[in-house]
């Protein structure tokens, strides 16, 4: 039987070979999809870092005409709209933070810092895989996105750290793998008590952090952060409060029902100083939507094109099994007739679309390895580094996708010449 | 020819709908994938002379030690690109929209998406004027409070569009309309706004070398015609040399990412310290309508395989009576040639209809940040005769590619063996 089917398939060898060649550009090409679809969804899956549930960002402006009351300056403006934000109901906690840490923030700030501790300082930062993001951040910060401790510490305690002092710092833990090339990586948490430079400031590392992603699908592999204290007393650092900071509040759940609507409601009489004011509240989700929209429109775009490539699949082999299984309609009564089953009729029809499937699987395999070891690597799949595990997750993915299609493509045709009855069909020839 | 053709299809209508499906999926992504490519950089207003514009969004500067990075100056777009000779307009326009509240003084704020610019921008950009006219280059020199507001903002605040001279309050200040334009779709990178104010000073760096440089504006560029593109790129970057010779005792310099760039390389710049990677581009570009081209052609050509199998008798008795092989050869393709049309047709129809529905998803807004306005697609994006013309092109070489090497053969049967059915 196995013998018939190879011989059979060798003698359509020229409809065949065209079947093949198409199958093997649809799975080099999917293959590719594949992979980058994986890029974008696979960081999903892993720690953001920050959590931004019933969590809103602000939009703080200055007015720019003309105050009637000139007696309360700026600076004490600035301070009791935070004030009011922070005892306005509902809110739990207000965050002030620089240089675009906060999350789904497009900018991103980076350097180096120096631990002074010991006398030959050791420099972190410099990395050609990584970044040390920095970022100014006041302790609530912490309270409003959630950031956590790899060891468990919570939000909470990790603000009570930053609140004891001015010069109090934060690190992601994976800080200590951009150290100065040649040394070798400490513990993390060795280093917690050392005194940092950055940008001729000294400061305190009081703790350590999980690492703060930028948006859902960066990985955070590709950065640590930094996180170097925003001192809310200071007038120079409240100078940028509505010129450069971000803010965002976290509101108890139990109050965030309708919150928006009150607090519009509130922005232009309670929220609104002579000078300062909220000019608007925007939910995270919609942020997040916002800074993602590229990455999702690709993956809609990603999804369009494999869409049409397995209908293509689909529509190919219905074309060619169509006319095949119509040919051979005699051949398929007869075996009907001599008591083949339907479920047996059928695996002969499909297995020789599998054995198709994956003579073509070879090629392409061949090819993407190829592909994959040449310089244009980087242009076509995000991989910094080829990974067995990814090259399999992909393989598996996109022989199932195409597997899928070629038992559809065929199951159409199959179930149509098996509809016709053997004596009609012998009566043909 | 088209009884054979619809006889064709009702005796074979699996293999028939199977071709037309597959030809209008193929033109459909194809399309959809042009025009998507093509509202880059293809003229259409208000960005109509987008062939001869050229555009610097970024300015990077560096030491050794440290990088820093965002968009230009006023004083920058003076230094580097308003002392040029060639271009003979020279516009300031803020580089990215933003969001900023307006309201009617007494009213309830609407946050719109803003720019500034100077008055050369209207000049470059073909705006259409509802009522009133732009801020002239008094208002902008005497940092007069006015503003051109669109037409959906209007009608928004003041349920009209005839508002010139009405005052709005723009985060708290006052300001007076001077004109109000048609709404422009957020697609057009740099012409998109639902209010223009004139440029302010602004500089988006402190306490950083070279800081009067920095600033949140782009600079555009028109030469007198598309020729002097080349022109204008030579002489900014030798402009930008002279530059870095005169910061070069600081320690500093201008890192050159090949800008300004035209509107195609425009399309491809990512961030202020990236240059474009055209390669890349063109590699996706060529690969995309290969894959699009190659894989359908593919199928149908198998179809048509399929299809004249089974008209072999029919081509030997044609043969027999003394059809040439040219003339059989012709027939096949010509009767290709109308199923790929029909299928042309209805995935020109659908790629319409799905740009159409889905523009959001397709087009992309060069922003982070949440748009005011909805992605709006013209006409003049989704249909262009230019469009139209590689649509064809395209289902004229799929014709070939699918039909060409099945009616070669076919045209070279041996008319005795065809009849007889003997197998190739």
């Amino acid at each position: 039987m196995k013998r018939k089917l190879f011989k059979q398939i060798l003698s359509e060898r020229k409809a065949n070979a065209w079947l093949v060649t198409e199958l093997v550009i649809i799975l080099v090409v999917t293959w590719f999809l594949v992979d980058l679809m994986c890029q974008i969804y696979v960081p999903m899956f892993e720690p953001k870092g920050f959590d931004t549930t019933n969590c809103y960002k602000l939009k703080i402006a200055l007015s720019e005409g003309e105050v009637s009351d000139s007696a309360v300056s700026l600076t004490e403006q600035r301070r009791e709209l935070l004030s009011r934000l922070r005892h306005y109901p509902g809110v739990e906690a207000v965050s002030v933070s620089l240089q675009s840490v906060e999350p789904y923030s497009t900018g991103m700030s980076s350097g180096t810092v120096v631990d002074v501790t010991t006398t030959d300082s050791v420099t972190y930062g410099f990395s050609d895989d990584m970044s040390l993001r920095i970022g100014y951040i006041n302790p609530d910060f912490v309270r409003v996105f959630r950031v956590s401790g790899p060891r468990g510490e919570s939000p909470e305690s990790i603000a009570r750290m930053l609140e004891g002092g001015t010069d109090r710092i934060l690190m992601s833990s994976n800080f200590v793998e951009m150290i100065d090339s040649g040394l070798p990586v400490p513990d993390p948490y060795s280093l917690v008590g050392h005194r940092f430079m950055n940008y001729g400031t000294d400061y305190s590392l009081v703790g350590i952090i999980n690492n703060v992603r930028r948006s859902d699908i960066e990985p955070g592999s590709r950065y640590a952060v930094l996180l170097l204290p925003f001192v809310e007393s200071d007038n120079r650092a409240m100078l940028c409060f509505d010129n450069g900071t971000d803010v965002a509040i976290r509101v108890d759940p139990s109050a965030d029902k309708d919150f928006m609507k009150r607090f519009r409601r509130d922005m232009g009489t309670h929220l609104s100083l002579s000078r300062i004011y909220v000019t608007d509240i925007i939910p995270f989700d919609d942020v997040a939507a916002a800074t993602m929209a590229d990455e999702f429109k690709t993956v809609r775009k990603m999804y369009l094109i494999v869409g049409f490539l397995l209908v293509n699949v689909f529509l190919g082999l219905l074309g060619t099994f169509w006319y095949r299984t119509r040919q051979r309609t005699s051949e398929i009564a007869v075996r009907m007739s001599f008591g083949a089953s339907r479920a047996s009729v059928f695996r002969r029809l499909t297995s020789e679309g599998v054995i198709l499937l994956l003579i073509a699987a070879v090629v392409a395999a061949v090819i993407i390895g190829v592909m994959l070891n040449v310089e244009i690597r980087p242009q076509i799949t995000y991989m910094s580094h080829i990974e067995v595990s990814w090259i399999i997750r992909n393989s598996v993915m996109t022989f199932l996708l195409l597997l899928l299609t070629v038992f559809l493509g065929i199951w159409f045709p199959a179930r149509a010449a098996m509809r016709v009855n053997p004596a009609t069909a012998l009566h043909d020839e | 020819m088209f009884r054979q053709i619809l006889y064709d299809l009702r005796n074979q209508p699996v293999i028939g709908i199977v071709s037309v499906i597959g030809t209008a999926l193929a033109l459909m992504l194809v399309m959809v994938s042009t025009v998507v490519y093509e509202v880059d950089y293809a003229p259409v207003a208000p960005e109509s002379n987008r062939d001869r514009l050229l555009y610097d969004g970024g300015i990077f500067i560096r030491c050794e030690s440290k990088s820093s990075c965002s968009g230009l100056s006023l004083h920058a777009i003076d230094r580097l690109y308003r002392c040029m000779k060639t271009p003979v307009k020279v516009a300031a326009v803020m580089k990215f929209f933003e969001p900023i509240d307006v309201s009617v003084p007494g009213g309830t704020p609407l946050i719109i998406d803003y720019r500034r610019a100077d008055a050369e921008m209207w000049n470059i950009f073909d705006h259409t004027f509802i009522s009133g006219s732009p801020f002239t280059e008094v208002d902008v020199k005497a940092g007069r409070a006015v503003a051109v507001i669109d037409e959906s903002t209007a009608r928004a605040l003041f349920k009209t569009t005839d508002v010139v001279d009405r005052e709005i309050l723009v985060r708290g200040k006052l300001y007076r309309i001077r004109g109000v334009i048609r709404d422009t779709s957020p697609l057009m990178k740099w012409s998109y706004a639902q209010m223009w104010l004139p440029v302010i000073e602004w500089n988006t760096m402190v306490d950083d070398a070279h800081t009067e440089m920095f600033g949140g504006y782009g600079a555009v560029l028109m030469g007198a015609s598309p020729a002097d593109v080349p022109v204008m790129k030579k002489e900014a970057r030798e402009i930008n040399d002279g530059y870095n010779r005169e910061i070069k005792p600081t320690g500093y310099w201008r890192v050159d990412c090949g800008a300004p760039y035209t509107q195609l390389e425009l399309s491809q710049v990512h961030g202020s310290n990236n240059p474009p990677d055209m390669a890349d581009y063109y590699l996706l570009r060529g690969v995309l309508t290969a894959v699009f081209l190659l894989v359908p052609a593919i199928n149908l050509s198998s179809m048509t395989r399929s299809r004249l199998r089974r008209r072999r008798h029919e081509i030997g008795v044609r043969r027999a009576f003394g059809a040439t092989r040219s003339e059989v050869l012709l027939a096949v393709l010509r009767e290709n040639f109308v199923v790929t049309l029909i299928g042309g047709v209805i995935g020109l129809v659908l790629s319409m209809v799905a740009l159409w529905m889905f523009a959001d998803t397709f087009f992309s807004v060069d922003t982070w940040d949440i748009v005011s306005s909805p992605v709006r697609v013209s006409g003049e994006m989704l249909f262009r005769w230019s469009t139209f013309g590689w649509a064809l092109l395209f289902c004229f070489v799929l014709n070939l590619l699918s039909a060409g090497i099945p009616a070669w053969r076919a045209s070279r049967l041996n008319p005795v063996e065809a009849i007889n059915q003997v197998e190739d």
